[in-house]
């Protein structure tokens, strides 16, 4: 049985790769320090191709193509040069249209790979490079305040984290405190499209909510900047420690890394504040499993988002009230309610 | 006598699954199973999990797997024949590449759909598309595979050279580090020009002509291409998987492409000639699987969390609750797929989204293949039996009359078939060693490998509700006869005898078919004994659900009850 792990972590060593799906350079060395946003490894690539059909374009004879055709494959363009023409009264020209190269010559036809463009990787939290993949990238730690979600829309950014919570009313168009430009704004819960939609016209370099109604979902998925869910999709509560680490990191620059969860990947979203604390590179985590005295947070109505002590481990499976048999986790909420729960409706936290 | 003893391991997303084979004299039985968390996040190489599920095996087995360095110990001393099986990593991204919509590319969305591929394009040579565009297309599809077929024998060729010139490009120019692999299934006449064209070595995989002519489609001609592209590019991206399978001198197979050889096989030992089918229900997907004579569907799907589904999945709750509480169930069990249900709510919900899942999954499969006899208001028409049912969803249940109904609302079969459950999960793990030992799934499935769940008779008939469709008369071969009506809209349980089979004799209304050939046509069926027994589903097709949510409560709790549940 795989127990799922969430990491609500005050002082953590983050480690993050970064690198390319092609083979390309890398731009960083080990032991170097790299700033969110700047690149790790990059690949420089054709902007775009072009296919000539020069019997039909030219209008030639496919007997004597070769007479028409002025470049070989493998040599470089420059822009305007001539790649095929047929000469006459009334002359026919193919001209490249960018730098490139001719990559194809087949059956009449020219196939040119035009301009540059570069795909690169970015760092998307400043760190220390503690390992550079050969032509691929390398991989960045830090020390310090991790808190993951559950749920992300796949962009990041940073800014300094703003509790929108005490915010009776949203403030009214025209409100000095209505720009939200270069901050991270935490919201307990999403509820409805109009409220979220006038956050987001707030211009927030990211939103970070404990839960959000299941209709949002597509707004969530379409916006324009980082989302981050803590929870889970619905009506809950944030779980104490989200929310005393939100606390934590309020008023500080933090970098918000909504990637997508892929558990089987082991990804979650992320909040991170740096630290001062040099990072320790070699050290690893720790295999974290199901043991008495861990705290874990809990799955499923009614307790999801509750947070608790492992006080018990039965051995033999027992009954719920569904009627499934199932092995049981004995947790001690923190108000002292103690519950049975399946060992898979917990999270455990690494603290 | 020697026993022998054979190991087949499943790799899934979530949990590596393992079995123990063993020989004895009444033939191969299982001699346990056993399942770790799968590791094949990046970074991790996925031997560990494997060699702790190999350990756990060990523990309940109580023989010796593994020697001393963790590794298999094979030979009499310890695992003779090794089967493995993969549905662990990323969709394949796949592009396909065919010169019509209706025809080739239909084809070709067949043939992949049982490989784990996720379709990011297709290209229709018949488009309007210029060489360019079809360029930029195929390179900004990022793919990990690319199909292409089009073209009887000696047919046409021209569009489908111009695209392997494209292919060719791509293959060469971008320096992908997981290299792409190419597929080609289409007029053999081009099969040695695409070889030399592509010039992509082993990562070129031919295959002979789906569609060798006009009007005929065979696509096992495409699995040993498929199965070749799909192994060379899950050992790229699974670390360890190339290493086990050079220990254990065995090739993974697609987990479902290896169910799908066991259904196969149960068509082939079925007398009855109906086809046999299996569907598979788990956290992540959806597979359906469907045999008769030369003819196999099979699909792999991924049904879609919307407002819609939470609708149908409320409408389908065995408790009152609103599309709201069911959307907010789904989203976040899909953010924690190893959720298990731990109240009747939840339990309610789950259910009923097995039962959209199914229709789902049915309604995919008959897009891919337009014969399937499935109608998603009328429910699957063609017969099949046994009707197989595995995965978590479908047997991690608490009653055998819940996983009945479930599948019985799901499928919604007309006639008479049987349902059978894979309690063990043992399809993957028994199609993966089939090739090298042929006899063990034969004799498991002899031996009742797969339990038998019920025998269902659906009484269809244009009546009104509670009017008598169907009478019964019942032969337990002692003692007088039985007689019980069926009154349209419900369901109703006939226990079978343990050890022998019950004979029941159905006296259809005039209207009611049973699926005896005509409405009003009956006769005698016997039953085999069976954990629900012999039912009678009285409900007709559609299935009428009353629209008032807690009337709709009390019907699937009245169903329930009439199944014994």
């Amino acid at each position: 049985m795989s127990t799922e792990i969430i990491a609500i972590a005050c002082d953590q060593q983050i480690l993050r790769t970064y690198a390319l799906p092609f083979a390309g350079s890398v731009l960083v060395r080990t032991g170097q320090e790299v700033e969110a946003g700047e690149p790790v490894a990059e690949i420089r690539m054709p902007e775009r191709y072009q296919v000539f059909d020069v019997i039909n374009g030219l209008k030639v004879n496919p007997k004597n193509i070769d007479r028409h055709i002025e470049r070989l494959v493998g040599e470089p363009v420059k822009a305007g040069d001539v790649v095929a023409q047929k000469p006459g009264l009334i002359s026919r020209l193919f001209r490249a249209s960018q730098d490139g190269m001719v990559v194809a010559i087949r059956d009449g036809r020219i196939t040119l790979a035009l301009g540059e463009k570069k795909l690169q990787v970015l760092a998307t939290f400043p760190g220390t490079v503690v390992e550079v993949i050969p032509e691929r990238g390398a991989v960045v730690a830090v020390q310090g305040l991790l808190l993951q979600g559950v749920w992300g829309n796949g962009l990041n950014s940073s800014g300094v984290l703003i509790d929108l919570n005490s915010e009776e009313a949203p403030p009214e168009k025209g409100q000095a405190d209505l720009d939200l430009k270069g901050k991270i704004g935490v919201l307990k819960h999403a509820a409805d499209r109009a409220s979220f939609l006038a956050l987001l016209s707030r211009n927030p370099s990211g939103l970070v909510f404990g839960s959000v109604v299941p209709e949002l979902l597509p707004e969530l998925e379409s916006a324009p900047v980082p989302v981050m869910v803590l929870v889970g999709f619905g009506d809950f509560a944030t779980d104490p420690l989200s929310a005393a680490m939100l606390r934590q990191m309020e008023a500080q620059t933090v970098y918000l890394n909504a990637n997508e969860a892929d558990l089987a990947e082991r990804s979650r979203p992320d909040l991170i504040l740096p630290g001062k604390a040099q990072v320790s590179p070699g050290l690893f985590h720790e295999d974290l499993q199901l043991e008495i005295g861990r705290r874990v947070r809990l799955v499923g109505r009614p307790y999801t988002g509750s947070v608790g002590e492992i006080i018990e481990l039965p051995d033999e499976p027992e009954m719920f009230a569904s009627g499934l048999v199932m092995r049981a986790v004995v947790v001690r909420r923190e108000d002292g309610l103690v519950i049975r729960v399946p060992r898979e409706n917990v999270e455990l936290i690494l603290e | 006598m020697e026993r022998r003893r054979n190991l087949s391991v499943d790799i899934g997303s979530q949990n590596t699954r393992a079995w123990l084979f063993e020989q004895r004299e009444e033939g191969f039985a299982l001699v346990c199973s056993a399942a770790a968390e799968t590791t094949a996040a990046s970074g991790q190489d996925l031997r560990s999990g494997v060699t702790r599920a190999l350990e756990e095996l060990q523990e309940k087995s109580g023989l010796r797997l593994l020697d001393r360095q963790q590794a298999l110990i094979r030979g009499e001393e310890g695992v003779g024949a090794c089967g493995l099986s993969l549905s662990a990593g990323k969709p394949i991204r796949t592009v396909l590449v065919g010169v019509s919509d209706s025809y080739s590319l239909a084809a070709l969305r067949r043939l992949v759909s049982l490989f784990y591929t996720d379709l990011s394009l297709e290209i229709d040579l018949q488009d309007d598309l210029n060489a360019t565009a079809q360029l930029e297309k195929i390179i900004n599809a990022n793919a990990d595979l690319f199909v292409c077929a089009g073209g009887t024998n000696q047919g046409a060729f021209k569009p489908v050279r111009a695209a392997l010139d494209n292919l060719r490009i791509v293959y060469q120019s971008l320096p992908r580090l997981i290299r792409p692999q190419i597929v080609y299934a289409g007029n053999e006449a081009l099969t040695e020009y695409a070889r030399e064209e592509l010039d992509a070595g082993e990562d070129f995989h031919p295959a002979l002509n789906l569609q060798a002519r006009i009007d005929a489609e065979f696509l096992p001609a495409g699995w040993p291409a498929m199965l070749g592209a799909f192994r060379r590019l899950r050992r790229q991206q699974l670390t360890g998987l190339a290493e086990l399978e050079r220990e254990w001198e065995t090739e993974a197979l697609p987990s479902a492409f290896a169910a799908s050889r066991i259904v196969r096989l149960i068509d082939r030992m079925n007398p009855t000639g109906k086809g046999a089918m299996a569907l598979d229900v788990g956290c992540n997907s959806t597979i359906v699987l469907a045999a008769r004579g030369d003819e196999f569907i099979g699909a792999i799907s991924h049904p879609p969390i919307s407002g819609l589904v939470g609708k149908e999945t409320s409408r389908y709750c065995a408790l009152p609750i609103d599309a709201q509480t069911a959307a907010v169930y789904m989203l976040n069990k899909k953010l924690h797929p190893a959720f298990l249900p731990a109240t009747l709510e939840d339990l309610a919900i789950e259910q009923a989204w097995t039962r959209v899942r199914l229709q789902y999954a049915l309604r995919r499969t008959r897009e891919l293949f337009p014969w399937f006899g499935y109608d998603p208001e009328l429910g699957l028409l063609d017969p099949y039996e046994p009707v197989l049912l595995s995965g978590e969803s479908l047997v991690r249940v608490p009653s055998s009359q819940q996983k009945l109904l479930m599948a019985l609302d799901g499928l919604r079969p007309h006639g008479i078939t049987t349902f059978a459950l894979d309690n063990d999960q043992l399809l993957a793990a028994l199609g993966s060693l089939a090739a090298k030992e042929p006899l063990l799934p034969v004799q498991l499935i002899d031996a009742g490998a797969f339990s038998n769940l019920g025998t269902v008779i659906c009484a269809d008939a244009p009546e009104r509700s509670a009017k008598r469709v169907l009478t019964l008369e019942i032969d337990r071969g002692e003692g007088a006869r039985e007689t019980l009506d069926a009154r349209k809209g419900e369901i109703k349980r006939v226990e079978t005898t343990p050890f022998k089979p019950t004979r029941i004799y159905l006296s259809p209304g005039e209207l009611t078919d049973v699926g005896m050939g005509l409405p009003g046509l009956g006769g005698w069926v016997t039953v085999p004994d069976s954990e629900v027994g012999a039912v009678i589903d009285a409900r007709g097709r559609p299935l009428d659900l009353p629209d008032e949510m807690n009337k709709r409560s009390e019907a699937f709790y009245n169903w329930l009850w009439g199944l014994g549940g």
